[in-house]
């Protein structure tokens, strides 16, 4: 592929792309990256630098592991709906420690006990101010039913909160059914609660895509680079819903 | 030249964690078009791959989405009859106007062989759709199915509808639902550098053979099923 188009003296492009590279990276020109993001390589000529190797940089963790960029994205949302987590709270799934209000008297279950197999979820009707289900419905086959659980134990006014991954290596774990998108989180929550306010969110670009899939850490990246958000790549989607309050026609 | 403005730039690029990225350094991909228009989409390598060797099993009448494309290509003289299926009405192609998750519009035991291929993740109820992909099919009749695992979502009207991610674990769940266990075979295609290039909408032309062929099931970047229904 290289010969044939030797014609149009690839040095150039090469040489082009090269300078912008740097430009890009100097401090203060960082704005410079835009240029880099329009110079698309040519057919067979994508440098892949390290990541050109079948197996990731580094070992596949864990969803949420300390440090990833899906735990970027979910700290964030959490950091910003920590007002709506009061009352009674159920967390489902072993959230990582001081993302939540200490304040809140919250109670945990693991995923299997909060939506059984091959049972009705024991989650109960109206019981919870709050219900945390961060990157758990992935893990559970009956996503629908799970849902619909979750929504019934909410409160009339009371928040679900919820992440859920987009792109991730789902393979690491072999209870992993589903990934997610905007638009399937929003179906999922329409159905649970009928009549909710829902703000969902897709969070995540290819970089920051590819960064997860490597195993490579979310500061590794630019805060400009993991915020840019590419709704056609949901690393982590992100969602609140809040249940009407009772009495209000669905 | 070129090779030391390169060297530098990777030097540059390397501050973050001694990764050098490359091209790759960028929060847009190379294509939007999941590499369309620069080769073959990584993903439609392995759809390809997978069909190939159940070509076989596509025989007699067959339907399949969208067009009829992969019918005829790996059915060749053991079609008889060739059925495409569109949601929507106006399709010039389209023998059949339904929907997988109603099976409004779907004959019942009529096909000797379904070929799916990248759409059960467009339907929200999964498991209605295969209730109806194996109602369609006749005794004995085969489905082919493959889905995304680890894509990122089309752009357009069928980006609307990307609804899921599928691994082996919910592909088989799935399908086990109607179908006897003994009958379903799950195979899964990619791994990390797969799933990086298909991400960037780098084409499948640009991996040597042996990269697109390792298989590491922690990165399933699609997701293929051979299930059959029982012959009475």
């Amino acid at each position: 592929m290289t010969a044939a188009r030797a014609g149009r003296a690839p040095w150039r492009a090469g040489l082009a792309r090269a300078l912008l590279a740097v430009a890009a990276r100097l401090p203060g020109v960082s704005r410079a990256s835009w240029v880099l993001a329009r110079a698309r390589p040519g057919v067979g000529r994508v440098r892949f630098g390290s990541l050109r190797r079948v197996e990731p940089l580094r070992p596949p963790v864990a969803p949420l592991g300390e440090g990833a960029v899906d735990r970027a994205y979910a700290d964030a949302f959490l950091r910003e709906n920590a007002a709506r987590v009061r009352g009674r709270v159920l967390v489902v799934g072993d959230l990582p420690a001081g993302v939540l209000p200490a304040s809140a008297a919250v109670e945990r279950v693991s995923p299997a006990e909060a939506f059984p197999d091959s049972a009705p979820a024991p989650l109960g009707e109206d019981a919870y101010d709050c219900i945390v289900l961060c990157h758990v419905l992935h893990a559970v086959y009956d996503v629908w039913g799970a849902a619909a659980a979750a929504g019934r134990a909410l409160r009339a006014d009371g928040a679900l909160l919820l992440t859920a991954p987009g792109l991730a290596p789902m393979g690491a774990d072999p209870a992993w059914c589903w990934s997610f998108t905007a638009g399937s989180v929003e179906r999922l929550l329409a159905a649970a609660l009928p009549g909710a306010e829902l703000r969902v969110r897709s969070r995540g670009n290819v970089l920051a895509a590819a960064a997860l899939l490597q195993g490579l850490p979310a500061g590794g990246l630019r805060p400009a680079e993991l915020e840019r958000d590419d709704p056609l790549y949901p690393v982590v989607v992100t969602a609140l819903a809040v249940k009407p309050p009772a009495g209000r026609p669905a | 030249m070129t090779g030391l403005l390169r060297s530098l730039a990777a030097v540059w690029g390397a501050r973050g964690h001694g990764v050098d990225w490359g091209d790759l350094r960028r929060t847009t991909p190379v294509s939007r078009y999941f590499g369309y228009d620069r080769g073959k989409p990584v993903d439609r390598f392995y759809v390809e791959g997978f069909l190939g060797s159940c070509r076989e099993d596509v025989r007699g009448r067959v339907m399949e989405v969208g067009d009829d494309a992969y019918t005829r290509r790996f059915g060749g003289g053991r079609v008889t009859r060739a059925d495409v299926l569109h949601v929507h009405a106006g399709n010039p192609r389209a023998t059949l106007v339904g929907d997988l998750a109603s099976g409004d519009g779907i004959p019942t035991g009529a096909f000797d062989c379904v070929v799916l291929t990248q759409t059960l993740h467009l339907v929200f109820d999964v498991r209605a759709a295969v209730r109806t992909l194996h109602r369609a099919l006749r005794p004995g009749g085969v489905l082919l199915v493959t889905v995304p695992g680890i894509s990122q979502v089309e752009q357009g009207e069928w980006g609307a509808s990307w609804c899921w991610g599928l691994t082996p674990t919910s592909l088989r769940r799935a399908l086990e639902e109607c179908f006897a266990p003994e009958e379903v075979r799950v195979e899964v295609n990619g791994n990390v550098l797969a799933a990086c290039a298909l991400l960037y909408g780098v084409a499948a032309e640009e991996l040597s053979p042996v990269e697109l062929e390792h298989a590491d099931p922690v990165y399933p970047v699609t997701v293929a099923a051979r299930a059959r229904k029982a012959a009475p």
